[in-house]
């Protein structure tokens, strides 16, 4: 096939074949050796010996990171659990708190104390009866839908030139309702108990009804608990023992 | 002559440009390859200050050795007979025998210092 082109031509060609693929094929093994020598095998025994040092050290690093990083883990989901239970008796306080202080509607057995308009009652005998109910471990009271709680005014006023029994300022109608939380059985026993305040009423011919029930809702109270003067003490207060009239350390 | 040299630098920049994966078991065999191609080029060379050049065996020289030398390096591996450094050595003399000669051409021909006797 070269016989066509002339003589010189033809050996340009020749040589200029043989050295391009000679140029490829020397490149193509500059590059593969280059990769050989970066190979582990074709390192010498310093370089390996480095290698393996550096790589040891890295390695030693990188436990100790790892071991700091699951003692941190480790921590922290310790502190995060302990969060929830604070978080979660917070809670509980809270709902208790929100119940006795009346900012929170209550529900639960307990006892109904019917008086019918046939037989009314005066104020001390409301404030009787209410007391009554807290002595035999009543845990929430409300009157005529009215809560009754630690600041609860029981007052009384003339309407309508009739002297009305006031609760939180609302005039009690009749019949007198008291709505009162706790253990039924313990409720009702408590309540007519010989000589106890519905038996005084009740040898004065008042008519009272005293009812278990399974489920009574009592509303949130009229007013809400607001403290502008009042804070919460760090000092410790002793508790006065019975008979022992209370020392009141002042706030200094 | 530039074209022949371009061709090289172009070769040089093809290899380089153009990644070609080449098994780093088999990297040897091709170091043998080049090796027996450098020995037919600078034959060619050789033969061309003499002007004796033939194209078809140089380039038949070229490729002919070049796969001989890897395939039977590769088939000594694969039965134990270390063709490998036989190889080397065999292309090596040569190459070097080839590079006194061309040295010794173109002193002669340029400087006239030379009586070449060994060709």
């Amino acid at each position: 096939m070269f016989n066509r082109v002339p003589r010189f031509n033809r050996v340009q060609l020749s040589l200029t074949v043989t050295l391009l693929t000679l140029g490829i094929l020397m490149s193509i093994q500059f590059r593969t050796t280059q990769e050989v020598l970066k190979t582990l095998p074709a390192q010498t025994q310093k370089d390996l010996a480095v290698t393996l040092k550096n790589l040891s050290e890295k390695k030693y690093t990188l436990q100790k990171e790892l071991w700091d990083l699951q003692v941190k883990v480790k921590s922290l989901d310790s502190a995060s659990l302990e969060r929830t239970d604070v978080i979660e008796s917070m809670q509980e306080e809270l709902e208790k708190l929100n119940g006795a202080s009346g900012s929170a509607a209550l529900n639960g057995p307990g006892i109904i104390i019917t008086i019918p308009p046939s037989t009314p009652i005066v104020t001390d005998e409301l404030i009787n009866i209410v007391n009554e109910l807290w002595n035999v471990g009543a845990e929430a009271v409300a009157v005529n839908g009215i809560r009754i709680t630690s600041y609860t005014p029981v007052t009384e006023g003339v309407i309508n030139n009739s002297v009305k029994i006031l609760i939180s300022e609302q005039p009690l109608g009749y019949p007198l309702k008291f709505t009162a939380i706790g253990d039924p059985e313990k409720l009702s026993n408590g309540m007519n108990i010989a000589g106890g305040t519905l038996d005084l009423l009740r040898v004065n011919k008042t008519i009272i009804h005293v009812d278990a029930q399974q489920d009574l809702v009592l509303p949130v109270a009229r007013q809400p608990l607001q403290f502008l003067n009042a804070k919460v003490s760090n000092q410790q207060v002793p508790i006065p023992a019975p008979g022992e009239s209370p020392q009141v350390p002042t706030a200094n | 002559m530039w074209l022949p040299l371009t061709g090289l630098l172009v070769g040089v920049f093809i290899g380089q440009a153009f990644t070609v994966p080449i098994p780093v078991q088999y990297a040897a065999y091709l170091g043998i390859a080049v090796l027996a191609a450098l020995d037919s080029v600078f034959g060619g060379i050789r033969t061309m200050l003499k002007s004796k050049f033939d194209s078809t065996v140089m380039m038949s020289g070229f490729f002919v050795n070049s796969l001989l030398a890897a395939s039977l390096t590769y088939i000594g591996d694969r039965m134990g007979i270390d063709l490998h450094y036989v190889a080397i050595f065999v292309f090596g003399v040569r190459l070097f025998n080839n590079l006194a000669v061309i040295r010794r051409t173109l002193m002669d021909t340029y400087f006239g210092l030379h009586q070449d006797k060994s060709a």
